[in-house]
């Protein structure tokens, strides 16, 4: 993402006001989340700085796109930014229309075009706000990254704009055991935010009764029944969830509706799937759960992470598949990158447009 | 995201979902899926073959129907998933609580009903 101060876009729009509703552009992701542009009669101009409206984000260009009021819909032209703006993921090539409810991307920047009354824009703030603290909540859960030890950790988490549903975590269980494990709860927003910090504060506390948490059929049986959807709004939640013996270098594993951690070990080039299939949490008050285990070589990297690292839409506009991101974890190291940010980065390269429709959970366990 | 009733003189209802089921979809079509599945007092199939992608909230919602429909012991049958819908399906283990047809009369002798 190059931040030219050259290139130019220049957003032209009209205030439409009928039946006591306007017409606004609805950030919804970075700091400025929440914010209301409201669409005016007169034309604006929107752009890093030198605009009407100033964008407080390095990948828009000083003046970036231009857009203009015709009937019921802002018709959208980018002018030459750097970086692009884009209508619902397609980049903006010639003039083009942003119906309500449409999505524009400008920089790094997603705004929704939306007619709402001015009290359903202070209600809509208010719980902007709400969603950030629930971000700031959720990143207050993350343990810190292990930089040395028999077992080091890297991570990276991007949130969407809506905040998704996803965190993770790990820890010792005792001298011998460390856990590890990923958690996505299905939709977005705070219903899923609350039901995923009540989730990790289950497995960091470790209050499940009767369970032995070195053994993954017994916590996910028992996360299944506390957690089941009708008495939890609907939600369910998928999980990887892994035990490493460090004496053994045996690590056992259970999921429960997750993708497969991805075990790449040194002398390899390509991937091992850590598979065991199971209903996600909540799904089914009888479900079983079964675990596998694998014996981890020295130097081996595990992989674990949410859907939405793969389940974006490509430049080409297919659906991202897990397959493109085994090619992406069995590529080669890039220097001066972490792993999480090469493979956020190889993403980005195939994804349309720059933000992610899902949480982007990534964890880096070496061992 | 769109919903077509297929067929309103089957002995189950018989619809078809196109589009992205991720949570706009859902948005979209619940409310006529949940009429057009659970309104019938019968078994259901839905046509997957034009959703070529499934987040989170449409599993949501199709289990939802499904286990609606178990309860009054009904099923639920997805008709011909699209290769991306099916990886989803088998990755989260789901088949289990909603079989897969690769055919109408497939989807028959899984319902029961023929």
């Amino acid at each position: 993402m190059g931040n030219d101060t050259t290139a130019q876009t220049v957003i032209f729009t009209q205030r439409v006001d009928a039946g006591g509703v306007t017409h606004y552009l609805v950030v919804r992701n970075g700091p400025e989340a929440g914010r209301h542009i409201e669409v005016t009669t007169e034309a604006q101009q929107m752009g890093r700085s030198e605009a009407d409206v100033t964008m407080a984000d390095r990948a828009v260009s000083k003046l970036h796109c231009e857009i203009v009021m015709f009937g019921d819909s802002l018709i959208v032209k980018d002018l030459g930014s750097t970086n692009g703006t884009f209508i619902d993921g397609q980049e903006v090539t010639s003039p083009a229309s942003l119906p309500v409810g449409s999505m524009l991307q400008v920089g790094e920047t997603l705004l929704v075009h939306e007619v709402r009354t001015p009290e359903e824009v202070a209600q809509d703030e208010q719980l902007s706000e709400d969603v950030e603290r629930a971000v700031e909540y959720v990143l207050s859960l993350l343990p810190e990254p292990l930089l040395d030890g028999p077992v080091r950790t890297q991570w990276r988490y991007i949130p969407s704009a809506q905040l998704g549903g996803d965190a993770f975590g790990y820890h010792k269980l005792d001298d011998d055991h460390w856990v590890v494990y990923l958690v996505d709860v299905c939709g977005h927003g705070m219903g899923a935010a609350l039901h995923t910090v009540s989730v990790m504060n289950t497995l960091r506390n470790g209050t499940l009764p009767n369970v032995d948490f070195t053994v993954p059929e017994q916590v996910l049986k028992a996360l299944n029944r506390a957690y089941p959807m009708e008495n939890h709004g609907g939600k369910y939640c998928t999980i990887w969830y892994g035990v490493y013996e460090l004496s053994t270098r045996q690590l056992v594993f259970g999921a429960a509706g997750h993708p497969p951690a991805l075990l790449l070990k040194a002398d390899s080039e390509s991937v091992d799937e850590l598979d065991v299939r199971g209903l996600p949490i909540g799904m089914l008050e009888d479900a079983e759960y079964t675990s596998n285990e694998v014996t981890v070589p020295e130097d081996a990297t595990l992989y674990v992470y949410s859907d939405g690292v793969y389940e974006i839409v490509t430049k080409d506009g297919r659906n991202g598949t897990l397959k493109d991101l085994i090619e992406i974890i069995e590529g080669p190291e890039q220097p001066g990158l972490g792993e999480p940010e090469r493979i956020e980065k190889a993403v980005r390269d195939q994804m349309a447009g720059t933000a992610f429709d899902d949480d982007f959970s990534l964890l880096v366990v070496s061992f | 995201m769109e919903l077509s009733i297929i067929s309103e003189d089957k002995p189950y209802s018989y619809v078809k979902l196109s589009g992205r089921l991720d949570t706009a979809g859902v948005d979209t079509v619940e409310t006529q899926f949940t009429a057009a599945t659970l309104g019938n007092a019968k078994s259901a199939v839905v046509d997957m073959s034009e959703v070529d992608f499934m987040a989170s909230m449409g599993i949501r919602m199709l289990v939802a129907a499904a286990k609606r429909l178990a309860g009054d012991g009904d099923k639920l049958v997805l008709l011909n998933p699209h290769e991306f819908v099916d990886e989803t399906m088998k990755n989260a283990d789901l088949y289990m609580l909603i079989p897969v047809a690769y055919s109408e009369e497939e989807a028959v002798t899984l319902l029961g009903v023929g």
